[in-house]
């Protein structure tokens, strides 16, 4: 395997890879061979620290995916965005991003929008989507990567709102200040280990705070949950 | 007393956090929050103020008790020195 570019939120990637498959996961992303603004690379030491913090089986060249994506993710402060975790979809053209700790339920929500709104609802990225930060305010991208699910569309919307999801016995969404829900929310953000870049995400984090509203649905996996929080996002 | 090097203060979505740059990074990684007084008494001890300096320049901004004031600070100064941000 040589190197191919992708473009992925409005820039031009260089990839570095020794596997096929990387290509597989960004073939809806490649573009021809171009001036990259961000070189993606891992190198072998990178990958086998990877390896060695998961348990799970898993090839090299999934730790490889992982080096790949956090190469990229270290420099996206530095052209004003930054990788967030969570599952960002669309509707009408605006975006909505999920986010919550893993395993607290964002696949399931976003499964349920698909399932009860899914003639007006498509996926950006299910896990890792990109959020651009720029005077018009701030928008969401996708990226190949995208967790188990796999969910992903090479495309973009401008954001609607931001949601935390908690699981719940009852179905009830409200508007937050995000200043209240600070840790739970830096969490979810690519802080980089390159200072400038980690400066750089933390201005960012404050304008996509002032930018867009944010949500807190407490929820379980009923339809009333996706009506829950579609009513209150979508149809504001 | 000074704050160490490589150590600087940000206002993010409201909260203030203390970060690490540079070499600094390399031995700590993460944020300290810091609420707004001790914000305030972080850019004074960044202005080469001692506590008593602080005091001074803290006393008119804030209608407090002249005690209550002096603990803070005292607490403030003495939790930054405890989490490695203060030398001298």
């Amino acid at each position: 395997m040589g190197a191919f570019y992708i473009r992925i939120a409005d820039l031009n990637v260089r990839m570095e890879s020794r596997y096929e498959r990387t290509l597989h996961y960004c073939s809806d992303y490649i573009v021809q061979p171009t001036d990259a603004d961000i070189v993606a690379v891992a190198s072998k030491e990178e990958i086998d620290a990877e390896a060695k913090l998961h348990d799970e089986l898993h090839g090299s060249e999934y730790f490889e995916s992982i080096c790949l994506y956090r190469a990229i993710a270290e420099r996206l402060p530095l052209f004003d965005r930054f990788v967030f975790h969570g599952a960002a979809v669309a509707v009408n053209g605006k975006g909505y991003i999920f986010t919550a700790p893993s395993g607290t339920g964002k696949s399931t929500h976003v499964g349920l929008w698909i399932k009860h709104f899914g003639d007006i609802v498509s996926v950006i990225n299910g896990d890792k989507p990109i959020i651009k930060i720029d005077d018009s305010g701030a928008s969401v991208y996708s990226s190949p990567w995208a967790g188990k699910e796999g969910w992903k569309t090479n495309s973009f919307a401008d954001i609607g709102g931001i949601c935390l999801i908690r699981r719940g016995k009852e179905n009830r969404i409200k508007k937050i200040s995000p200043s209240e829900y600070f840790d739970e929310l830096m969490h979810q953000v690519y802080i980089p280990k390159n200072s400038e870049a980690m400066l750089k995400t933390l201005e960012l984090v404050d304008a996509l705070a002032k930018a867009v509203p944010f949500y807190l649905l407490e929820c379980d996996i009923s339809e009333e949950a996706a009506r829950t929080s579609f009513e209150a996002m979508v149809k504001e | 007393m000074k704050i160490k090097d490589g150590f600087v203060l940000r206002e993010v979505m409201g909260n203030y956090v203390v970060v690490a740059v540079g070499e600094a990074s390399k031995s700590f990684r993460g944020m300290i929050k810091l609420n707004a007084t001790a914000a305030d008494i972080w850019s004074c001890i960044l202005q080469g103020m001692d506590e008593d300096g602080i005091y001074d320049a803290l006393f008119d901004k804030y209608e407090v008790d002249g005690d209550v004031l002096r603990a803070d600070i005292k607490s403030t100064v003495e939790t930054l020195r405890a989490n490695g941000l203060l030398e001298g």
